[in-house]
């Protein structure tokens, strides 16, 4: 068990920026998801605390221990890969084993008949045999001890993957994007599985997906990293209710988060569509900023002057939930508003509807994708 | 019609096939064939693919004093025992088969960790390094036989199984064949161990060589068959000593005599030699055909 910190990592290739200057701190005992599109450089900042790829400047805490000099097997981290990556000559048996192995025998003890010459071989092979039956017995692995891995479905395989982990008690677990090839049912399964495995041992887990439906159910924390940046750290609740930038709260909710480019006046009233809308900022100049609403929070009014008029153009029935589909005049997206099956009696493709949402509920984004704080007027309702 | 043409096609395909099947056949059929055959069978060409096996008398064994019927035998036999007795063929086939074992041991052990650090490791002038690996697959071995021949015979290694052996073991082939197969090796693998604590030699040892066991038993084939058959070389640089000839050296024992070559016994001879390869082409063929395929060597 341990805490993990990294110091102003930096990674380039050549003259190509993978990670700019980040810093973060991961407690011990935490479940930690490193989220981003793909291409943002978090398994290659997994990679780094590995010790699988040298930082091009930074240095990697493990423990309060500078580890950036250690070799992945002097870190006493345990990794699961996206394709398992298991042995595929050895059996389920032997693979769990191959930690333990390494690191239990002697250079003569790992090298196969060998071994029996040598003083010592059989308590360590017993305690090496036990702790492979144990981790089996809790991953549910005992009957396919013997089986080769390819003779494996993706679940049993990922499964065998974590007990090759777990077997020898690391200090924190790497799983880079570990239930990516499984099909979706599999994956919502396997991902109580791992939750209750971290709960489990009590460990530290750093977590790589590209899936924020994997980062927002699992986590204690998520970090959402963008073109090698390091936007956000926070609790889901944080992340999803709360982005500092407009980057996070596209990419954290589906479906996306609906963004309406508005202007401020001089006097910071924010107008959608040259219609003054009842909150101000501090700031006030005249610029483009952008309004961001969740599709849970939009809703259909009737007409008023402060009311979105648009035309739907699309609907997507869920049975627990329905999509509607809206183009706005002079917006160049397309919004999408989440209501009840209910509630969708009386629409249909080309009817003209009035959208609104709670001022509360809006998040406003500067030109550059920044954060900024509207201040409501009293009545706060756009549509009001 | 598209059936009718199709079928025709066929025919033609294997009409071509077959030809080329039959001069590929012919030399060992003929080998075969008089290797159970009566001198005088061989020099009337009669006798059919098995010979009559009618009794002969051996002309040496009288000249050596015998009477015509101590040295009364049936051709096939005469000719597989001559084949021994003749020459040393059980020495030269040990010879052929340490010489080719260690040649193929030696280069799996270089080739299997240079093509590892050629296809999963990133180190500065690795792409030179392996542009060299191809130019050398370019180098023609008679080209250099001089120059390796005089080197040997500097340091005093002619006639001695390290001629043999040394020039070869390193093989540029071997190494190219492993790389393009480890470059299929998913890199995830490598890291997985890594992680559990191997060395880069123990990568090479305990992950890379079983995963790549097709390909290594596909290079195999090719290294042992060429040493098997190889004449030139053990030509070169065994001038003298016959215990260390290996078997078609030996094959020079049958031929040009003042007696007359003897045919009978030499083909024995080239047969006992080929058979090995054979069998083992046969037991392996299955993973021999799996390793070219999958290091897309055609």
């Amino acid at each position: 068990m341990a805490s993990i910190s990294l110091r102003n990592i930096g990674k380039s290739f050549g003259q190509t920026n993978v990670i700019n200057r980040l810093g973060l701190d991961i407690a011990d005992g935490e479940f930690l998801t490193l989220v981003g599109p793909s291409g943002c450089g978090k398994s290659t900042l997994l990679r780094i605390i590995a010790g699988l790829e040298t930082p091009t400047e930074g240095d990697v805490l493990i423990d309060g221990k500078a580890s950036i000099k250690l070799r992945p097997s002097e870190r006493n981290l345990a990794m699961v890969f996206q394709s398992y990556a298991l042995y595929p000559h050895l059996s389920v048996y032997d693979n769990i084993a191959v930690p333990m192995r390494m690191r239990q025998f002697t250079r003569w003890q790992r090298i196969p008949f060998v071994r029996r010459l040598v003083k010592g071989t059989r308590s360590v092979s017993q305690d090496i045999d036990e702790k492979v039956k144990a981790v089996s017995e809790k991953l549910g692995l005992s009957p396919l001890l013997n089986r080769k891995p390819g003779e494996l479905s993706g679940g049993q395989k990922q499964r065998v993957a974590l007990g090759r982990a777990i077997v020898r008690d690391p200090v924190a677990f790497l799983f880079d994007e570990p239930l990516s090839n499984l099909d979706a049912k599999l994956r919502v399964h396997m991902r109580s599985e791992i939750i209750d495995l971290q709960r489990k041992l009590a460990s530290t887990f750093v977590y790589v997906t590209h899936d924020q439906a994997e980062a927002m159910t699992m986590s204690d924390r998520i970090a959402v990293m963008m073109q090698g940046d390091l936007i956000q750290v926070g609790t889901p609740e944080d992340i999803y209710l709360n982005p500092q930038d407009l980057r996070v709260a596209e990419f954290i909710g589906s479906p996306k988060i609906n963004v309406l480019s508005a202007m401020t006046n001089q006097f910071g009233q924010v107008c959608l569509n040259e219609t003054p809308v009842r909150f101000r900022i501090a700031d006030e100049s005249s610029t483009e900023i952008s309004i961001a609403v969740r599709p849970e929070s939009l809703f259909v009014c009737n007409p008023s002057p402060a009311a979105i008029p648009g035309q739907i153009k699309h609907i997507e029935y869920m049975g627990d939930q329905a999509y509607l589909y809206v183009d706005i005049e002079k917006q160049s997206q397309r919004i999408i508003i989440k209501v009840l099956p209910t509630q969708l009696a009386g629409y249909e493709i080309g009817s003209a509807i009035h959208v609104g949402f709670d001022a509360k509920d809006a998040l406003l984004f500067d030109q550059d994708g920044q954060r900024i704080y509207a201040t409501p007027s009293p009545r706060s309702v756009v549509n009001a | 019609m598209s059936i009718h043409r199709s079928s025709s096609n066929e025919a033609i395909k294997h009409l071509v096939l077959i030809i080329g099947a039959l001069i590929v056949i012919l030399p060992f059929y003929v080998m075969l064939s008089y290797s159970m055959k009566s001198p005088r069978e061989i020099e009337t060409n009669t006798g059919g693919f098995f010979g009559a096996q009618a009794p002969m008398i051996d002309e040496y064994c009288v000249k050596l004093g015998k009477t015509p019927e101590e040295c009364t035998t049936i051709p096939i036999i005469f000719n597989y025992t001559e084949a021994f007795k003749k020459a040393p063929l059980l020495r030269y086939l040990f010879n052929g088969v340490f010489v080719t074992l260690s040649i193929f041991l030696i280069q799996a052990l270089i080739s299997l960790p240079a093509a590892y650090a050629l296809s999963k490791l990133r180190w500065l002038g690795r792409d030179t390094v392996f542009a060299l690996v191809l130019f050398s697959l370019l180098i023609p071995v008679h080209a250099i036989a001089l120059p390796l021949y005089i080197m040997l015979a500097k340091v005093g290694l002619v006639n001695t199984y390290a001629a043999l052996i040394v020039p070869w073991t390193i093989s540029v082939f071997g190494i190219f064949l492993m790389r393009q197969f480890f470059r299929t090796v998913p890199d995830d693998l490598i890291d997985a161990a890594r992680l559990d604590g191997m060395t880069e030699y123990s990568i090479v040892w305990r992950v890379m060589l079983p995963t790549a066991i097709p390909a290594l038993l596909a290079f195999a084939i090719f290294s042992v068959v060429a040493h098997w058959n190889d004449y030139f070389w053990p030509r070169v640089v065994i001038t003298g000593n016959r215990d260390l000839f290996t078997p078609p050296l030996g094959l020079r024992e049958f031929k040009g005599d003042a007696d007359g070559s003897a045919w009978g016994p030499m083909m024995a001879t080239a047969t006992i030699i080929v058979t090995p390869l054979i069998v083992a082409f046969l037991l392996a063929q299955k993973k021999f055909v799996e390793g070219i395929t999958l290091t897309g060597m055609k």
